[in-house]
């Protein structure tokens, strides 16, 4: 298990990152982008759908009324926010399982209900912000498989230890 | 002629009965275990199931209420996009269902159009060339419709304007939804007091940016920690309706149009009705904004839209199918 964790210091540049991700990821992929309110998940996901060719009229959103959103890419892409739901019991009634089940890469917020109940994991994402200034963003990727390991280079090379 | 409207394109089952597009015979919205606020905005409803158990008591109950028979029915009319998409299926099979038991005619109905038309149950006339805003917990959308077409001009680039009442009030901790409470402690506050920022309010498009506010509230309330909630909520407030005021009256002007529409549940908050009200008039805007009951999600809107719809001619197949997106495509 290898954790590399970056500063960003602006929308951009978290959308950087998940720009730089992108390219990294396969069909079958579902990675849970924890972190609390306003710590830039959405963010993050609009620069990954941008690497993966999501076209602009399609417009990345906050999922958290949907639940699920949905983006042609290169590959499709599940946006999904579990943050209005309650419970496990809950998520039974949702469309994860089929929605995991596809052939997309799958992109959860709030996933700490579902955690334990993900296909197995290859990278998580945790996002967290401090009250020095309000445009920095820290971002921890975790990578359980070794399967990032390019990723991990290209990132430390774009964002340069702090 | 009567028309049955059914919607379930997100937390809420509705049934309504309409005569000829604006006479309400029957109307009912089943929520969540009787509005059930957990804290934190947290709604149980998601559940396609709960549509599954609503639906058709609420369609016997608009039946029975209406002293309607199925046979006097003109058509069945329902949402079929955008939304949940497991919610909208459940409204739709229902509607097909009772389209096919029934012998009649189904038609389907854009959820939006159904906010927009609306503001007919204020006294718009039909048809009239208009931008409307419908702003939600899911949706912020400007349309405008000119003639016979109805066009997306601008949308949210991130939250909707109320989700952002909604994660707002739950990092002030006001409980849910935060619509309401963050009006109601408005009032009592100053909106001077604090500026937070008004996004995308200097870019010459008509598109909307929530998702920064949320930072903006939260980093005010680490710095300056005995800032009072109401003079917060104030700010927070006037910084949201700043924002869809002056984009949906710029649209207007921009696309020579001089009547608009606010629609959806953030277009029963007190401040957003009197700034729009008393901004248009300066401008020589007319403004039509629903009653508070019809602003929510509801199967009035559905219901009425459909007399227009079927009278236009228009009607769906049995092969309808739902959709997550709107189908709109967004031009400027
Ligand atoms: N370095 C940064 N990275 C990401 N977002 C940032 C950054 N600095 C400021 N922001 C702002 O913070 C907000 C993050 O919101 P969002 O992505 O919706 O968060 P979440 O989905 O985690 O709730 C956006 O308004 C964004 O503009
Ligand atoms: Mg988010």
């Amino acid at each position: 298990m290898v954790s590399l964790e970056i500063e960003t210091d602006s929308p951009d540049s978290t959308r950087h990152a998940g720009w730089l991700l992108a390219k990294h990821l396969a069909p079958g992929d579902c990675i849970p982008l924890s972190g609390e309110m306003g710590s830039g998940k959405t963010c993050l996901v609009q620069g990954i759908a941008a690497g993966l060719g999501v076209p602009s009229r399609y417009p990345v959103t906050s999922p958290s009324f949907t639940i699920v959103n949905r983006y042609p890419g290169k590959h499709m892409i599940y946006h999904v926010d579990l943050y209005r739901l309650n419970s496990k019991h809950d998520i039974e009634d949702l469309e994860l399982p089929e929605i995991l089940s596809e052939d997309g890469i799958v992109l959860i917020e709030w996933p700490e209900l579902t955690i334990d109940s993900l296909p197995e994991t290859s990278l998580y994402v945790h996002l967290s912000w401090d009250m020095i200034s309000e445009f920095r963003r820290r971002i921890r990727f975790t990578d359980t498989a070794s399967r990032f390991s390019v990723f991990f280079q290209e990132l430390s090379h774009a964002f340069p230890r702090y | 002629m009567l028309f049955l409207g059914i919607e379930t394109s997100c937390d809420d089952t509705a049934v309504a009965i309409v005569e000829s597009g604006h006479i309400v015979r029957a109307g009912i919205v089943a929520n969540q275990d009787d509005y059930h606020r957990r804290y934190g905005g947290v709604v149980p409803e998601i559940a396609a199931r709960k549509h599954i158990e609503h639906i058709l008591p609420a369609v016997q109950y608009c039946l029975n209420s209406a002293s309607v028979k199925p046979e006097d029915l003109t058509a069945v009319a329902v949402t079929h996009r955008p939304g949940l998409i497991g919610s909208l299926i459940v409204g739709l099979t229902a509607a097909k269902c009772l389209s096919l038991s029934f012998d009649k005619p189904l038609i389907g109905i854009n959820h939006l159009e159904a906010h927009a038309y609306a503001a007919c149950f204020s006294g718009m006339e039909y048809g009239t060339g208009n931008i409307t805003l419908v702003a939600s917990g899911g949706h912020t959308s400007l349309l405008m419709f000119s003639g016979k077409t109805m066009t997306l001009i601008g949308r949210t680039a991130d939250d909707a304007a109320g989700e952002a009442y909604d994660k707002v009030a739950k990092l002030m901790k006001l409980g849910y939804p935060g619509g309401p409470v963050i009006d109601r402690l408005a009032r009592t506050g100053d909106p001077g007091k604090i500026r937070f920022p008004r996004p995308m309010l200097d870019r010459d498009n008509f598109d909307f940016s929530f998702s920064g506010l949320k930072t903006a509230v939260l980093y005010h309330m680490h710095k300056y920690p005995h800032s009072a909630p109401e003079d917060i909520a104030a700010a927070f407030q006037d910084a949201v309706t700043d924002v869809l005021v002056t984009k949906t009256l710029s649209a207007a002007g921009f696309h020579r149009i001089d009547t608009v529409c606010i629609a959806g549940g953030v277009a029963s908050n007190s401040e957003l009705r009197a700034r729009f009200n008393s901004e248009s008039r300066k401008r020589n805007i007319r403004v039509f904004i629903p009653p508070p009951q019809l602003c929510t999600d509801n199967a009035v809107m559905v219901a009425g839209l459909a007399y227009r719809k079927w009278t236009g001619g228009c009607h769906s197949s049995l092969d309808l199918s739902a959709s997550a997106d709107a189908g709109l495509i967004q031009t400027f």
